[in-house]
């Protein structure tokens, strides 16, 4: 199915998948006690572009995450984000939609956690408005944490499919599982 | 799901009764101004700027400082890290092993750390003055195509929604004995799951009924629109664009 947003079905799924990323980039679930913690956006990142394919992911990812740091204060941080969580939806979902398997899903996970630590290391330390290159190095160890928590977004993806088999029904590209 | 849902605070005013184009054009000449500027000064000035209309536009002092709040862990740790990762040249002013503190590098972690706090504020003044739904518009009439503003009014209308669900399903779990707050890490992860799960599956069954409402109000089948509220902009609007440019032109000579 093309991926058009003046269609109904792809509006509605692609908005909210959106709202989903935006409300689980908000759940902080602590780690460490200090500023250590990782939230369940990307997971939603993952389902969504393993469910819906890349361009749900690219703007569910992008978008989501974007509208979370502007209500969250960060409103500068948005295009960085908007950036990088919306590539590595892409990039998983492509992934994903050439290689409809279990081994897809982990490719799909790793790639889109490489994408997101060096995205943001990148970012930050290139552009000079989103905190420069020490902020940048601090964030790859939080980052990389986020990336490993998010990839559980190839086991939620399985057990949702399992769980709802009509997934694979509505959803543009899902893989057999 | 608590965390603040907006940084809108409401208030009868020319700022918050301003189009929501000024103001987004003034964001992005002022996240421009922080990006090209190589100069701390500029970026005390653009602040101060910022400082200034927000509170000329009657936006409550507490929501500013709220903003601050919200920085500050970014702050700090550009204020620390980036002057021992960079020292820079100069005598220095304590030395342990090979780390040093210089004035140079005190200074560049404070450039950075400004030119964040500045590019913070600007990037949030359309957020702490307009809503979103107006915002939505705005970037809507500035370009935007409709799908995607209807894109974004719908995830941020239905986040609350689904921030519902959420309260519902992790409430019920509770109940039957899940626990978020206790044990370790892979534990509290672990207890995350079956709350997740039981969401995503109820946003599927809830985007099925808003694909079936937008449908059934012909969503998608002209492209051709009307609009029931419209905006548009005043001379007041013009002028607020033609004075935000010209103060920003006006920095222009002053970034290196």
């Amino acid at each position: 199915m093309k991926f058009d947003l003046d269609n109904p079905r792809t509006l509605a799924t692609t908005a909210v998948m959106t709202a989903l990323v935006l409300g689980l980039t908000l759940v902080r679930i602590a780690v460490t006690p200090i500023n250590g913690y990782v939230h369940l956006g990307d997971i939603a990142i993952f389902f969504t572009s393993f469910a819906f394919g890349p361009w749900a992911g690219l703007v569910a990812g992008g978008l989501g995450t974007g509208l979370a740091d502007v209500v969250s204060g960060y409103a500068i941080f948005a295009p960085l984000s908007l950036v990088v969580h919306g590539l590595q939806g892409l990039v998983a979902g492509w992934i994903v939609r050439r290689r409809p398997t279990s081994a897809g899903l982990v490719l799909g996970v790793l790639a889109g956690g490489v994408i997101l630590v060096a995205g943001y290391f990148i970012g930050e330390a290139v552009v000079p408005v989103f905190g420069g290159p020490a902020l940048a190095l601090s964030e790859v160890p939080f980052n990389a944490v986020q990336a490993a928590f998010g990839s559980l977004g190839a086991v939620v993806y399985a057990a949702v499919a399992r769980a709802y088999p009509r997934l694979r029904q509505t959803g543009t590209q899902s893989p057999p599982l | 799901m608590t965390a603040p849902l907006s940084f809108y605070s409401p208030a009868d005013s020319w700022l918050h009764r301003l189009d929501p184009r000024p103001k987004l054009w003034f964001s992005l000449l002022g996240v421009l101004i922080c990006v090209l500027t190589t100069r701390t000064v500029v970026l005390i000035g653009v602040l101060a700027l910022t400082h200034a209309v927000l509170l000329a536009g009657r936006q409550p002092p507490r929501s500013l400082v709220r903003l601050w709040r919200a920085m500050l862990p970014i702050l700090v740790m550009i204020l620390v890290l980036q002057p021992l990762l960079a020292p820079g040249e100069g005598p220095d002013l304590w030395r342990v092993g090979p780390v040093r503190l210089t004035e140079a590098g005190l200074l560049t972690g404070l450039h950075y750390a400004l030119r964040v706090a500045a590019g913070a504020f600007v990037a949030s003044l359309p957020v702490m003055t307009t809503p979103v739904n107006t915002l939505v518009y705005g970037l809507h009439k500035a370009g935007l195509p409709y799908s995607w503003g209807m894109a974004i009014g719908l995830a941020l209308r239905y986040l609350g929604t689904v921030g519902e669900l959420y309260t519902t399903i992790s409430e019920a779990q509770q109940a039957r004995g899940l626990s978020f707050s206790r044990g370790g890490i892979v534990k509290r992860v672990r207890a995350a799951a079956p709350t997740l799960i039981a969401l995503i599956i109820a946003s599927l069954r809830l985007s099925d009924s808003l694909a079936l409402g937008l449908a059934a109000r012909g969503y998608g089948l002209k492209r051709q629109r009307t609009y029931w509220r419209n905006i548009s902009m005043r001379p007041v609007d013009w002028l607020a664009v033609a004075v935000i440019t010209l103060a920003f032109a006006g920095m222009l000579p002053f970034l290196r």
